[in-house]
């Protein structure tokens, strides 16, 4: 094994390190969320050329062909950023598209900056069961009629296209039975609620109610789609705990920072060792979830028991450290940390609400016990 | 410990507060203050005046300053019952800190003035203790207060003053003197003056609580000092350690366990109710045995009213507030994707429609959660406490 980082990954974390520290602090990021968009326009088509929304895709897709590390390296250091653009839901959305096949050029439109699809699996009550889909697609004289809501569509108000799961077959929580349709966002026939998150970026709530699509809409092979969507959320969850660790990293140095120059009785509160000690419980919950992430990427190359295994010890991981991070990296600010114009309360919330993502860190518990 | 069973006679008293908040809490403040949002202070005073008109509107203080005179069984039981039914909480700055000492420290011209207007919800207070540079070290704080003639002219900067804006009365520790033990001074001063500016933060839920308040050659009269000037250090020790003591937050904390269970059952998690899944049913159980115990801790801290016993204030803050953050946050947990939806206060308060959707106990809670990861920092950080258990319970 070498955990050193290649000539090229050097070139990439720095150059998006260097990105965030030029364009992303706080207070850009709260104009952003101000100015009531989405998504930064501009800021997307940069990401576009800078390769970044082709890193990982294969080169026959208009991509750079990186492989996952890469991939991970980039997206924990734009988390550092907090960033509100849906580059890790379009990613994820990416690639299910890319193992799935028949989108036709849209991975490459992708790559390019033009498309965004996202993923629109996960439904109320669900709760991150992989499995578990109940919005349902029948076949009619146009091609498919669509009936369901999904929930938290991640990216989703700055998407182009949903890539839905409907059940055509089979009972909610049953392997067999799933497709994938693409759904164009400015079908006429969808409602489309978009929903302002926790942590400031704008998701989507969506319910089909008899939605009618072509046939070309099915993506793969009818009723086997879930090995698209396992991908798809695989490299969700990839992405989602590499932006975690760039938001726990950020917030660790930044209350290392703090303590030593915020002065009560007389001294720097890094003085005190029971400050110390709470810093030194974050740098190891950092630590142990930057491991956690590498030991993720040593299986992530294909579909295998071993990497849903490690998914989900991953996402109870990072939901412990995270939320652990982010609420002692809070406390050890006093008041300043209770603040909506200092960062780290949102570094807080946006770890908060990663947390809580699919199901949560028990849900992932209860698989691992189930195995 | 003759006697660790229930008082009969406490029932009866639960029953005739649950009929008289059925008979007199307006539903529709009920619904506002149900939520986890808090109250408003118009609600505050309404509500506090229709307590008044019952002679309720002091539940903790004794009868000859215009209080109940309850036990304090009955005291738990009136705050447990108000809770649930969805009553606002009433102004504890005024009924928790400032009228204690005011009615224990206090002139009679002071009382006079103060106390009757304030029990008919007349007046709403603020405390305005910590600065940018006395949070946790609050004694060394510089805003000064020079006397001049009858008045005090006070200068300074205040900062995290909960609710200062919607205030009529702030109370204020200030620098009279050099040191901490007799150079402090307790204020009240008018809210609403020239010399007084109030700069918004807002706080983590994007919500408007917290203020900077800049004094600028403020006055108030000597007539409103509380006590001796030099003794402030004493007097807010005093008045800290009753609000530790509220910290422990054993009706809310009741509260958030209901709720919590309320949206376990509510909630479809794979096809089935949350509450039906092992791991997390044993979240909740863990979070209600610790419960219980605190609650007896609590009642063990109250009933101890001579002060021989060991001072548990520290105790109840640490551990009560680490309860009510791991309650709300496993409410968070349990809404799922609705957890992550920021749903809005002004609809909720004005009955209007979400901005997301969801069922109806999501709006409210992830509020909750967010406002009280300062419950480990306000009244004294979580890291002071346990230093003060090791001083004073370990004598370390
Ligand atoms: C929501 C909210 C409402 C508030 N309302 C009011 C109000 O109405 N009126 C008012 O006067 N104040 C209010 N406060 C202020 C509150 O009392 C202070 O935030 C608190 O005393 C901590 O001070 P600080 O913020 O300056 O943090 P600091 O004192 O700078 O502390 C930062 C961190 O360092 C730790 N630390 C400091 N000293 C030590 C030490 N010696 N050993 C170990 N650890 C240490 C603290 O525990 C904390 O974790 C409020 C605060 C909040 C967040």
């Amino acid at each position: 094994m070498d955990f050193g980082l290649s000539e090229e990954q050097v070139l990439l974390v720095d150059g998006a390190r260097r990105y965030v520290e030029q364009t992303s602090d706080y207070e850009a990021r709260r104009k952003a969320v101000d100015s009531g968009e989405a998504y930064g326009a501009a800021r997307w088509q940069q990401f576009a050329e800078l390769g970044w929304l082709a890193l990982a895709l294969p080169e026959r897709h208009g991509g750079l062909g990186g492989s996952a590390v890469d991939y991970a390296l980039l997206v924990e250091a734009l988390g550092a950023g907090l960033m509100l653009e849906p580059l890790v839901p379009v990613a994820a959305a990416a690639m299910a598209l890319v193992t799935a096949g028949g989108a036709g050029d849209l991975p490459s439109a992708v790559a390019e900056g033009s498309a965004r699809p996202v993923l629109a699996h996960g439904e109320p009550g669900s709760g991150g069961l992989l499995t578990f889909v109940e919005s349902r697609a029948e076949r009619s004289a146009a091609g498919w009629r669509l009936t369901g809501a999904k929930s938290l569509v991640l990216g989703g108000a700055a998407a182009t296209h949903y890539l839905v799961s409907a059940r055509t077959s089979g009972d909610k929580a049953d392997d067999a039975g799933i497709s994938l349709f693409l759904v164009p966002a400015d079908h006429a026939a969808l409602g489309r609620r978009d929903v302002r998150l926790t942590d400031d970026s704008v998701g989507a709530h969506l319910a089909f109610t008899g939605l009618d699509l072509p046939d070309a809409a099915l993506l793969g092979p009818e009723s086997g789609g879930l090995p698209a969507l396992r991908e798809g959320m695989a490299w969700l969850q990839l992405g989602l705990h590499a932006e975690a660790l760039g938001a726990m990293d950020k917030a660790l140095w930044t209350t290392r920072d703090y303590v030593r120059t915020r002065r009560q009785f007389g001294t720097e509160l890094s003085t005190f060792q029971a400050v110390q000690h709470g810093l030194a419980d974050m740098a190891m919950e950092t630590e142990l979830s930057r491991s956690m992430l590498l030991r993720l990427l040593s299986v992530f190359d294909g579909d295998s028991a071993e990497r849903d295994r490690t998914l989900a010890a991953a996402k109870a991981q990072f939901g412990r450290s995270g939320f652990f991070v982010g609420a002692q990296a809070v406390q050890l600010h006093g008041g300043i940390g209770m603040a909506d114009e200092y960062l780290i309360g949102m570094i807080f919330k946006r770890l908060l609400l990663l947390r809580n993502l699919h199901g949560g860190p028990d849900m992932a518990l209860g698989q691992l016990t189930q195995d | 410990m003759t006697d660790l069973s229930r008082d009969p006679a406490d029932e009866r008293f639960r029953n005739e507060v649950r009929a008289f908040l059925e008979d007199n809490l307006p539903p529709e403040m009920a619904r506002r203050n149900r939520q986890g949002y808090h109250a408003s202070r118009s609600d505050t005073r309404e509500w506090t005046r229709i307590l008044h008109a019952r002679g309720w509107s002091a539940p903790n203080w004794p009868v000859e300053h215009g209080g109940t005179g309850w036990t304090l069984a009955q005291q738990a039981i009136f705050d447990e019952e108000c809770t649930a039914a969805g009553a606002p909480l009433l102004d504890i700055f005024g009924l928790s800190m400032v009228g204690p000492l005011i009615y224990t420290y206090g002139t009679d011209d002071l009382k006079a003035r103060i106390l009757p207007p304030f029990l008919r919800g007349e007046i709403s207070w603020a405390q305005g203790f910590s600065e940018p540079n006395a949070g946790s070290d609050l004694g060394s704080l510089q805003t000064r207060a020079v006397l001049d003639g009858d008045d005090y002219v006070i200068n300074g900067r205040k900062i995290w003053t909960s609710g200062a804006h919607e205030a009529t009365m702030i109370f204020f520790l200030v620098r009279t003197g050099e040191g901490t033990r007799n150079g402090l001074t307790m204020l009240i001063v008018d809210a609403r003056q020239p010399g007084i500016a109030i700069r918004p933060i807002d706080d983590i839920r994007k919500e408007h609580s917290l203020n900077e308040v800049i004094l600028d050659d403020v006055r108030t009269p000597v007539a409103n000092r509380i006590g001796e000037e030099g003794k402030g250090w004493g007097y807010a020790k005093a008045l800290l350690e009753n609000e530790r003591a509220f910290a422990a937050e054993i009706p809310r904390n009741r509260n958030h366990l209901a709720l919590l269970r309320r949206i376990a059952r509510g909630t479809m998690r794979a096809g089935r109710p949350l509450i039906e899944d092992p791991v997390f049913a044993a979240r909740i159980a863990e979070a209600e045995v610790e419960f219980m115990a605190l609650e007896f801790l609590a009642l063990r801290a109250m009933s101890d009213t001579d002060g021989s016993g060991p001072s548990f204030g520290s105790f109840l803050k640490v551990r009560g507030s680490e309860l009510v953050q791991r309650l709300t946050q496993l409410q968070v947990e349990a809404l799922g994707d609705h957890g992550a939806y920021l749903y809005s206060e002004q609809a909720h308060m004005a009955g209007q429609p979400q901005p997301a959707p969801g069922p109806e106990f999501a709006p409210g809670v992830w509020s909750e959660a967010m406002y009280r990861r300062a419950s480990s920092i306000y009244g004294g950080a979580n890291e002071i406490q346990r230093t003060l258990i090791a001083k004073q319970y370990l004598d370390l």
